[in-house]
């Protein structure tokens, strides 16, 4: 062990020098080399400041594209929603209107027809009051002509009682003037009470004629209790309006 | 179809019923107005009026959620027969049938009108022939005195 080591030592102390002048002749190359890598180093390091620059250049032009095609997908997406909310508004109006037309004119069929049944049941009143007055006529007129009848035939037979009265009791004024009072009073009864009862007829049938009056009114009732109906479902002004617009 | 036959039929039972079981208001009249023409046709009418008029009231009990059209179709042929009535649905049936009900009134007051003056000219017939039949006795018991 001691040996080596002494020869290790003595080794060293041979080479040393040589080493050291090798490594002095060897120094300029160094120098370079070394200069080469910091120059090398220095190219990198450029190369990696440029890289990043670029890099940092090309993320910030990408924020800034994605920024912009955000603003861009904000204010389109506000648009879009104005839009769509600006269409469902007139989309609710062209509904309203055309509900409201579609009433206007079931509000006008209905006039219509309530016009045509109003003028059907006027005129089916009217008819049916003429006949019925017609009839209550006929029936006066019939037995008006009864009643003539029972006075002619009161006035001739009274004719005949008093030629009879002439006849038989000319020598007897009292009994003649008894006879002829009584054909007078009979035939005065009959003529009065058939006249009085005429006028009670035609009386009765002035409150028939009222009762057949009445009927008016029933029809009145019914055209008033449809109008009724008609006003409930009518429109407001607003709306007649509206449609009135849109229809000029 | 066979909702508005059935009532056609219904009905006209209803009118061969009234005639088979000697009804009142058919038969009474035809007596009561014998010798009383204008009578006798205001009852008639009244009558047939008041069978037309029932037709309503047996669709109603019948088949009261039906619209009726064929129905309607039917019966304003025979409505015509009584009364002048261009259209009738079952929006205005109650209207009209409530027409007919006063015509019906009417026509029943106006016969009884009629009946009340027949009684007066009855009455009226009545003392004139009694006063013929005094003023005879009256005459005889006078000759007879002479």
């Amino acid at each position: 062990m001691g040996l080596v080591s002494t020869l290790g030592k003595l080794g060293d102390i041979v080479m040393k020098p040589i080493e050291l002048i090798t490594d002095w002749g060897r120094e300029p190359l160094k120098k370079r080399d070394h200069e080469r890598g910091i120059e090398r180093e220095r190219a990198r390091l450029n190369a990696e400041f440029q890289n990043r620059i670029r890099e940092m250049e090309a993320e910030s032009s990408i924020r800034s594209r994605e920024k912009e095609l955000e603003t861009d997908l904000v204010i389109k997406k506000e648009t879009e929603i104005k839009r769509i909310f600006v269409e469902i508004e007139e989309f609710k109006k062209d509904k309203e209107l055309q509900r409201m037309v579609a009433v206007s004119e079931a509000i006008m069929k209905y006039q219509k027809e309530l016009t045509k049944l109003n003028v059907d049941a006027i005129n089916a009143i009217g008819n049916m009051q003429l006949d019925l007055r017609e009839k209550a006529q006929k029936l006066v007129y019939d037995k008006t002509i009864k009643y003539k009848a029972l006075q002619d035939q009161a006035i001739k037979e009274a004719a005949e009682d008093l030629k009879t009265i002439d006849n038989d009791f000319h020598d007897n004024d009292v009994a003649k003037e008894i006879l002829i009072r009584a054909v007078d009073k009979r035939l005065a009864n009959i003529i009065d009470t058939a006249h009085n009862f005429l006028l009670e007829l035609n009386a009765d049938i002035k409150l028939l004629n009222q009762s057949i009056n009445i009927l008016t009114e029933h029809g009145q009732t019914f055209i008033e209790s449809h109008l009724e109906k008609f006003h409930v479902i009518e429109p407001p002004v607003d709306v007649i309006k509206q449609i009135e617009d849109k229809n000029t | 179809m066979m909702s508005t036959l059935h009532v056609l039929k219904m009905a006209r039972e209803k009118l061969l019923f009234d005639f088979t079981s000697k009804n009142h208001d058919v038969y009474l009249p035809m007596f009561k107005y014998e010798n009383q023409p204008v009578l006798m046709d205001l009852a008639i009418e009244s009558f047939f009026t008041s069978w037309v008029n029932c037709h309503f009231q047996l669709w109603d009990e019948n088949y009261p959620h039906q619209s009726g059209k064929l129905f309607y179709s039917a019966i304003k042929l025979l409505i015509q027969q009584i009364a002048n009535i261009d259209e009738i649905n079952s929006s205005n049936q109650g209207f009209y049938s409530n027409l007919i009900s006063s015509k019906i009134r009417l026509l029943e007051e106006l016969i009884q009108v009629g009946v009340r003056d027949s009684e007066k000219y009855n009455d009226l017939l009545l003392e004139y022939e009694k006063d013929k039949v005094l003023f005879e006795r009256e005459m005889n018991r006078l000759k007879e005195d002479v």
